[in-house]
């Protein structure tokens, strides 16, 4: 009984450093459990992503939740000291910091969770209304509740150990000082610090080389996982390091508003470390997941295209023949659908593999990041109505939204010299793959096969008038009709169903996961500098007696904001920069080549971030100088 | 020569509505260049109020504070502050030294504040670390040792400027008997060599370090008592005297 009145007393009584872990706890929890739901629901493509950003605000979550518990352990170091001389043994200890850990996480884990619930709600009633997808609706889910609440009494029961590990190793008399020790200036680990670089260098090298095949998306979620460990590792110390450097340079240091922030920044840097490295890492999921949501949003005509260069599009092994053509028309007419002109070229199948500088070489589809196929000029110049001559060591090369930097290209031990194309109307992306496709057009069928040594296939193109509905039920008729499997017939009606599915479901999960982080980075902003000013308060204070004015005091508390501020945008930048080649391997995935986009949204995203955090900064500095302006003694 | 005078000062506390506080009715007094003068009184007489109107960290509701000839009531909060770091030193009793600091830094941050060269801040600390027996102490941080040399950095701290004042409040009530000892002797010799200290204390035997003792009760300057030539047991023996006066009239 005594134990819980103690913990109890405990908890009150340190509200003013309790609440903001318990609400920082609720809130992660609750973005947890929405990522947790997206994770498990049925969304497919989707949730891919959503297990991504689950893995990211996971991580984050955890460090988060350790570095807080640590600091607050030691923070009530004194208050267990306390007990321990008063003749509590480390059993009753344990069971105080077991009760109080109990009570936490049991707030934490019910209203984070039924934050969860209730922003969830909200948000997908605000998105749909936003992007208009019909098929959007989250179910009530118990598995995703009861999924949440086993990691986080995981977690917290982790917590607890770590604790209790802690409090073994100290006895009561350092339990009473340890609050004073902790109060130390951070001296520089250089070991932890290369260790941050290399980890930090490994994954961004990961992010860049990393191949756009199946194997990408394990790969690019190691290379965040790394990312994560390095960003924290090099915030606390690297910037430990640089502060060490500014304090040895005397004629810097010595200044009155280098002098004092140095000094405040250095002495909390572990703290500071953490938690700057949390926002940096948040800031960059925020830009990523805006960037990469907004591009899906405009590239999803282009893939349209990319997929279906003509409304319908046949592929069959052998021609059509004169009947089957008259039938197709026959059928149309039944349907009140219209034809267009019917285009047709005949191809080789793809062969998968790499393409190193100029030289082709076939892969197993693990590894393939393109797709050759390859057709004769005959067809080319018919479809397109243009006269190219080739000889037969000359090859026309069509490369959609990229462009080929060789004279030559080295194929099946052969060289051919290359002409790339900017048109081909029947460009298309075959069999719907994640490869890159990568047309080659030589002279005859003989060196096409010597290209490419798959059977050839005979595609059709053409386009229908109609009503949707129509046009529906018009390919598929013509699918039964001309016995194609589902890979062999693509129809743009149909196409653009899937495709507001998928994509209406990608690009909201993007915004969902853009708009709760920036929640919980506004947020740890805000209690950052909330905690911090506490600190500072009689710091300030007393440099106040020694003479330093209101206007000094401004300019010092401005600086020292704005250092918080800068650095974990411009770890955010960096980030980015490396998760751009990312970004853009993803989007090829999903046939998206035009990086032009992508660049033009990223700039644009960046933009309207700075100026929203820009807000932030403006907005939190004003809270943080309210709060050293109430000085206990001055001028009362 | 006066060094300091203060005119008829009066402060009261109000709260914006009707409860006004009267901390000081009406003091008056001068305090010479070269003088250690002590105020005695018990808690709340208004002596931390009477200490901060004269750092400049309060202002005075009625009268004059004329230090070196400047009337100090009428400063800008900017104007206070650069006052405070060019003409005075503190000393409290909780030593108020920054743990961001090491000790060296903190002796320096008025320098700092007031834009000296660090070879001149060097060039200061380098004598008066020797005469305050802190040399070794200075690359440490202020957790890092024990109270009694806490707060001779905070001595070094208040000298460094070459105050015309310093003002101590309370500067032994943290410290053991020793130490409070060897502080007040430091005080006692840097006041030899020309340094005006106005120190607040409770205790006798730090107040008997000061050659004129000003005792304050209920916001005025009730008695004062100076040691002229008397030897410092008889000294402290009348500071006693007059503090148990001081109590027993409240309980009549």
């Amino acid at each position: 009984m005594i134990h819980i009145k103690l913990a109890w007393h405990n908890l009150t009584h340190h509200l003013q450093q309790y609440l903001p872990f318990i609400i920082a706890n609720s809130i992660l929890i609750a973005i947890n459990y929405i990522f947790i739901t997206l994770s498990i629901s049925t969304l497919s493509m989707a949730t891919a992503c959503a297990r991504l950003g689950l893995t990211f605000i996971l991580t984050i979550t955890i460090i988060f939740m350790f570095y807080i518990n640590c600091f607050l352990l030691k923070q009530r170091s004194q208050e267990l000291g306390l007990y321990s001389v008063l003749g509590l043994t480390k059993r009753d200890l344990h069971l105080i910091v077991g009760i109080e850990n109990c009570l936490i996480s049991l707030t934490s884990i019910v209203s984070g969770i039924i934050i969860g619930i209730i922003f969830e709600k909200l948000a997908f009633l605000m998105i749909k209304r936003l992007i208009k997808t019909p098929m959007l609706a989250t179910t009530f889910n118990s598995s995703a509740i009861i999924i949440t609440t086993l990691i986080f009494i995981g977690t917290f029961s982790l917590l607890f150990i770590y604790d209790i590990l802690k409090l073994q190793h100290i006895n009561c008399l350092n339990l009473w000082r340890n609050k004073h020790v902790n109060e130390k200036v951070y001296r520089n680990h250089w070991l932890l610090s290369i260790i941050g670089i290399v980890v930090l260098i490994i994954g961004y090298h990961l992010s860049l080389t990393t191949k756009p095949n199946i194997m990408f998306l394990p790969t690019f979620a190691l290379a965040i996982l790394l990312v994560i460990i390095g960003t924290y590792l090099t915030f606390i110390t690297g910037i430990a390091a640089f502060l060490h450097i500014l304090q040895k340079n005397k004629h810097f240091y010595y200044q009155p508003h280098h002098f004092i922030s140095t000094a405040n920044m250095l002495y909390r840097i572990k703290q500071n470390g953490a938690s700057l490295a949390t926002i940096c890492l948040l800031c960059t999921a925020v830009l990523v997941a805006m960037i990469a949501s907004v591009s899906f949003f405009k590239e999803e005509n282009n893939l349209l295209k990319q997929w279906n260069p003509y409304d319908i599009m046949l592929t069959t092994t052998k021609p059509l023949t004169t009947n089957e053509v008259t039938k197709i028309s026959q059928n149309a007419h039944a349907n009140q659908i219209t034809l267009g002109k019917l285009h047709t070229i005949q191809h080789t199948l793809p062969t998968y593999g790499t393409l190193n500088d100029n030289r082709f070489s076939s892969n197993n589809i693990n590894e393939a990041t393109y797709q050759v196929i390859s057709l004769t000029l005959t067809d080319y110049n018919r479809l397109q109505h243009t006269n190219y001559h080739l000889n037969s060591n000359e090859v026309l090369l069509y490369l959609p939204a990229k462009l080929y930097n060789y004279s030559k290209l080295v194929i099946n031990h052969h060289y051919y010299y290359v002409h790339q194309i900017k048109h081909f109307n029947l460009a298309y992306n075959y069999g719907h793959s994640i490869m890159q496709p990568l047309f080659i057009i030589a002279k005859n069928k003989q060196i096409c096969e010597q290209i490419n040594h798959k059977p050839w296939v005979n595609i059709y193109g053409f386009n229908i008038y109609g009503s949707q509905k129509h046009q529906l039920v018009f390919s598929n008729q013509l699918q039964r009709y001309l016995q194609l499997d589902n890979a062999m017939i693509s129809s743009r009606s149909e196409m653009q169903i899937i495709f507001i599915n998928t994509f209406g479901s990608l690009i909201f999960i993007g915004i969902f996961i853009t708009l709760s982080m920036i929640i919980i980075t506004a947020l740890m902003i805000y209690y950052k500098q909330l905690s911090e000013g506490y600190a500072d308060r009689l710091r300030f204070h007393t440099m106040r007696q020694v003479g330093l004015d209101h206007q000094e005091t401004q300019r010092i508390i401005h600086s020292q904001v704005l250092l918080v501020f800068m650095l974990p945008i411009i770890g955010a930048i960096i980030n980015l920069a490396f998760a751009m080649p990312a970004i853009k391997k993803t989007m090829m995935l999903l046939s998206m080549y035009n990086s032009d986009i992508l660049f033009t949204t990223s700039i644009i995203t960046l933009i309207a971030f700075i100026i929203g955090y820009l807000i932030l900064y403006s907005l939190t500095a004003k809270e943080y100088q309210h709060i050293i302006n109430q000085s206990p003694h001055y001028r009362e | 020569m006066p060094l300091l005078q203060l005119q008829h000062v009066k402060r009261i506390f109000a709260d914006g509505k009707n409860n006004a506080t009267l901390a000081l009715k009406d003091i008056s007094f001068t305090l010479n260049q070269g003088e250690f003068v002590a105020i005695m009184g018990e808690s709340g007489a208004g002596k931390s109020t009477l200490l901060n109107i004269i750092a400049t960290l309060d202002q005075p509701t009625n009268g004059k504070v004329i230090l070196n000839n400047q009337d100090l009531t009428n400063f800008s909060e900017k104007k206070a502050a650069q006052f405070r770091r060019e003409h005075l030193g503190f000393v409290f009793q909780n030593f108020n030294l920054l743990d961001t600091f090491n000790n060296r830094d903190n002796i320096f941050l008025p320098l700092v504040l007031t834009k000296h060269t660090y070879q001149d801040m060097q060039q200061r600390l380098t004598s008066l670390a020797q005469e305050l027996a802190i040399t070794d102490l200075l690359n440490r941080y202020p957790y890092e040792i024990s109270g009694g040399q806490q707060q001779r950095i905070a001595i070094a701290r208040a000298l460094i400027t070459h105050p015309d004042l310093l003002l101590a409040d309370e500067p032994t009530g943290a410290l053991d008997s020793h130490n409070s000892e060897k502080i007040l002797h430091l005080f006692e010799k840097v006041n030899q060599q020309g340094q005006t200290i106005l120190m607040v204390t409770h205790s006798p035997l730090a107040a008997c370090y000061a050659q004129h003792i000003l005792f304050i009760k209920d916001g005025i300057i009730y008695h004062e008592l100076f040691r002229g030539n008397q030897n410092k047991n008889d000294y402290i023996q009348q500071i006693t005297d007059n503090i148990t006066a001081l109590s027993k009239e409240e309980i009549i």
